[in-house]
Formats: C-alpha cells, structure tokens, sequence
C-alpha cells in the first residue's frame, strides 16, 4: 500500500521541505554509494571500531554462528511459516519461544518473528488487513491524518537522517519518509508520549526489516513496554538507572564499588544505552540479538546488557600486557595505572572507557564524573 | 614544574545547531557529514599542552530535545565552562538563548565560564547578526564567539578562550599569560586546529 499522500497537509509539507533541504545542503546524506557489509551497513564508517580490530581482534565477536544453524532455522520455519503458525504468544508457548529466542533467530526470518515476539501480527491483521478488504480505512492511515503538535513534527523531521546514516537503507527519501510517517503516527496516537529522541533507534531498526504499516504495529507493541523511557519528564531512564544501580552491586560488587568510588554512577552514562536500547553501543548482530531478546523478555535485557558491557571493559586489564604496539587507542590505555578494582574499559563506547582511564590514573574524578 | 589540569566542559543548546559538530571538530579536527542525534550525554576528551602544561578537556555533549533539559544539567551543574550554542540560521535558536542562560545562572556553578557560540557561520542564510548576539552577550555578561563546525573555523579559539578563563578563574591572583593551545606534531589524536 501506498503512504505517500495520506498524511495531513502540515506534516507532508514539514517533510517535503526537510528532503528538500537534505537534497540541497547535505546531499552526503541522500549519497548510497560505497561498499557495505552483510547488514546493508557502510564499512569503514566507525574509526572506534576500526581501532579495535588492530589492535584487539580477538575482542571483536565472531559473526554469523547462530544465524545459520540448520536445526535453529527449521524451528523457527515451523514456527512462523508451518502448517499452523503460531500467531500470538500465549501462556503455552511463552517459554518456548523465549528459549528459542535466545538461541537466535535466522536473520531472514526476523521480520515474521520479531512481529511475533511483539504480538503485533494479529493487531496488524485486525487494523490494516481487513480495512484494507472491506476497502475502509486503516487504522495506521487513521493516525497518519491525524494533526500533532508542531514541536513534533520538527524534531521528528531532524532526527530522521540523523537515527541510521550508517545503513544504505537509509540514503533513501522513500525510506527517510517512511520512518518519518511511523513516528509521525505513533505521536498521534500516544499525544503523552508523542516523540522523544531515542525513540527513531527501535523505530528505524524495524522498518529496515519489515513494511512500513507492519512496522509500525510491531513498534507500537514495543512502546507498550518502554514507553516510559520516552515519557515527558524521562521517568523510565530514572527508574531503570535505579535499578540497574542496585543490580549491578548485586551482581559485579568490584565494578560498582569502583564506579561508587569514582561517582560515575548509572545516571551520568547509561542514559543513551536505555533509551536507544543498545542499538548503538555494540556491533549490529549483538544489537539484534539484544533488541529481540527485550521483545521477547523485557527490562532484564537491558540490564545484562548494561553489566556485559562493564564486564567486558574490566577484563581489559588483563589483556592490556600482550600489546605492546603505539596506536592512538593503547597509548590511552597504558597511561592508566591499575585502577581500583582491577576495572578498564573495552568493547564498550570508547568515550565511556575514556572516563574510566581518566579517572584511574588520578584516581579523583571530580573533572569526569558531573556530579563530582 | 609541570601542572596538570582537568577542565570539564559541557556542550548545551537546542536541537540540532551543532553540538556534536563542534566536538567533533575539536577532538578530532575533522567533521562528519552523516551525523547520530545525542541522546543522553557522550563524553569525549583531549589533551593539550598550553605553555607546555599538559592540560585535559572533558568534554560532556549533551541532546537537545526540551525533553532532556533536565537531564543535561547532570552534566553542566558542576562543568567550569559551559559551551551554550545556538545555529545563526535558525532565529529560534537564538532567542532560547535567554532561557538557558537563566538555566545556567540558577543551576550551574556560579563560577563557571559561559561562552555563548554561534555555529554555522559558514552557511549563506544566516539570520542571526553577529551585532544582535554581541549585545545579548554583553548584557547577559557571558563570553561569546562565532563558529563554523564545518569549515572549522573559530573552534579551537572557543577552547583556548575557555582554558584562559578557567585558570583566571582558578588562579585569581596569579598573572595568567595568554593562551594558545600548543600541537603536539608527533602525537596525531592532538592535531587540532
């Protein structure tokens, strides 16, 4: 179905304008030139990560093993495209499907399982579907018409070709409009919520993998769970950090009683991470593998995802001895002095492990830490 | 004797004028034309050497969105310099400036250095006149330059203005010689400038 001229006036001229704009000043963002990776992603776009395959290749994860299991592939067929596919998770298959979750889903079958996982695929059946038969209108074209605030519309408009430029996917004005009219429909239809940056992460990840209008549903069952994290005073960030703060004592006390020590504490450097649910914090696959985990799990994702990310950076000390090669990024790390706590930080978003090496080597991070 | 010396400062401003763009420059003196919205704060850092002492800038760049206002002031309530920008074709920009510097004033530390920074002076439509901002700043009594993220004109000035203001500010008796942020050549993460 087409979407293109079904949005109300303000909202359609609002985007014409910004793809004009784009076309004119910034046409590096419309440009899909250039090699990319399995993923549709452009190589050689991150220097951090670059970095790291130098000097610390073994710390890089290994790709493709759980996508292209046979055994896996066929269960999840069964699932999704068998003779009875499963349409909704219910109580009897809960814990089957999260099981099989965890084991991995294909990449080509993603589309129909991450719908699942999210139960969007009845509502999409009941809201688009069958309008579309009794040839009335959709529920999803319903919200496109709808008006939103003005403040809305501008800010979804700038953060558009600012959620993915790293995808070729996203060079493109029709997909640009396409993430623009889903999260222009969600704010109609949650005006609490509206839209809040952090939100186009989920939202573009989505829609790289399915249709638009079936996007949309999966990411409005999403926002069930999280909508909060993007509610007007952020008060999901605020809870989750609280949270995350007293399980991450529980569960690595040395990383926290160094963290304590140090006053970076949850709410200084988890806040990206919650609010673009680790889309950007990892490579692509682990990305995946942790956004469909938290359809199918919920808020436990997350904060594994938080503690496996200080883990990962406190085994860097060990590491540290077998490098003796001068690169940018080891002359940071050797400066720093055993920290307490044995913590250093890697695979983690360098600016964060920058913190810490900071922090280590004067061990007082009143200039690092904003609270100090 | 060698000094050395923390400076944090934080990057605020409304959406999009360019905050990233600014640190990008600074830190690593280039410009990325596909850029990532901020959510939350990132934190980057550099050092320099002025007068041969070693000097680190923290930086925390921080998102824009209304939404986040309250969170960003985590990361300015204890910063020495705050960066406030606002884009000079955007009027709109311009004219949130009195609020934040309110913002500032009431929550920031009161000894902090604000410059107030236009971006984008490399842009055709500019809006805002350099005469307009001088007055706000001079009535508001903050420091205020003009910057272009992209051509990287005027980026490296805004951070040597704030290290010499820090350290007057830190040292108010000591005679407090002019600063100009030395390279380090064979070091290529300090190339700035």
């Amino acid at each position: 179905m087409d979407y293109d001229n079904i949005m109300d006036e303000e909202c359609q001229n609002a985007l014409k304008e910004r793809l004009l704009l784009l076309r004119e000043i910034k046409p590096e963002i419309l440009s899909a030139e250039g090699d990319i990776d399995e993923y549709g992603f452009f190589k050689n776009m991150d220097k951090d990560t670059e970095c790291l395959k130098e000097v610390f290749p073994q710390f890089l994860p290994q790709e493709g093993s759980v996508e292209t299991n046979p055994e896996l592939e066929q269960q999840w067929q069964n699932i999704l495209i068998g003779p009875s596919p499963i349409k909704m998770i219910k109580k009897d298959n809960k814990d089957m499907l999260k099981e099989l979750t965890r084991k991995g889903i294909p990449n080509h079958y993603r589309a129909l399982a991450w719908q699942l996982l999210n139960n969007s695929i009845v509502l999409y059946e009941e809201n688009e579907v069958k309008n579309q038969q009794q040839n009335t209108q959709t529920t999803y074209c319903k919200f496109l018409t709808q008006k939103i605030p003005e403040r809305a519309i501008i800010q979804i408009n700038k953060d558009i070709d600012r959620t993915q430029p790293r995808l070729q996917f996203y060079r493109s004005e029709d997909h640009l409009s396409q993430l623009f009219r889903m999260l222009k429909a969600y704010a109609a239809y949650d005006p609490d919520v509206e839209y809040c940056q952090g939100m186009a992460f989920p939202a573009s990840i989505l829609l790289y993998y399915m249709p638009e209008a079936e996007a949309y549903w999966s990411f409005s069952q999403l926002m069930r769970r999280c909508s909060s994290l993007y509610a007007d005073d952020l008060r999901g960030v605020m809870q989750r950090q609280k949270v995350f703060r007293i399980l991450l004592k529980e569960a690595e006390p040395e990383i926290y009683n160094h963290l304590e020590f140090i006053r970076l504490t949850p709410d200084i450097y988890s806040t990206g991470w919650f609010m673009s649910l680790f889309l950007n914090q990892f490579r692509f696959n682990v990305s995946l593998r942790i956004l469909e985990q938290f359809f199918c799990e919920g808020d436990k994702t997350l904060y594994r995802a938080g503690i496996a990310i200080l883990k990962f950076a406190s085994n860097f000390q060990r590491l540290k001895l077998k490098y003796k090669t001068a690169t940018d990024l080891e002359y940071e790390f050797d400066k720093c002095s055993k920290p307490k706590g044995g913590i250093s930080l890697l695979d983690m978003p360098m600016g964060v492990a920058m913190i810490f090496i900071q922090s280590s080597k004067s061990c007082s991070a009143s200039n690092s830490a904003p609270n100090g | 004797m060698e000094s050395s010396r923390n400076i944090k400062v934080a990057l605020v401003g409304d959406t999009q004028v360019g905050k990233t763009s600014i640190s990008t420059r600074f830190i690593y003196n280039r410009f990325d034309f596909t850029p990532v919205s901020t959510t939350g704060g990132q934190y980057k850092k550099k050092i320099i050497f002025v007068n041969q002492n070693q000097v680190q800038i923290n930086i925390w760049d921080t998102a824009g969105q209304e939404r986040f206002r309250a969170l960003s002031e985590l990361y300015y309530r204890s910063a020495s310099a705050i960066i406030l920008v606002y884009d000079v074709t955007r009027m709109e920009t311009f004219l949130n400036l009195k609020y934040w510097i309110g913002e500032l004033r009431a929550k920031g530390d009161k000894n902090a250095v604000i410059v107030m920074v236009g971006n984008k002076i490399d842009a055709a439509e500019r809006v805002v006149s350099k005469a307009q901002a001088a007055q706000l700043a001079a009535e508001e009594k903050v420091f205020y330059k003009e910057a272009s993220a992209l051509s990287g004109e005027s980026v490296c000035e805004i951070f040597n203005l704030i290290v010499e203001q820090v350290q007057i500010m830190q040292n108010p008796t000591e005679e407090v010689v002019s600063v100009k942020i030395q390279e380090q050549k064979d070091k290529k993460w300090f190339a700035c400038c």
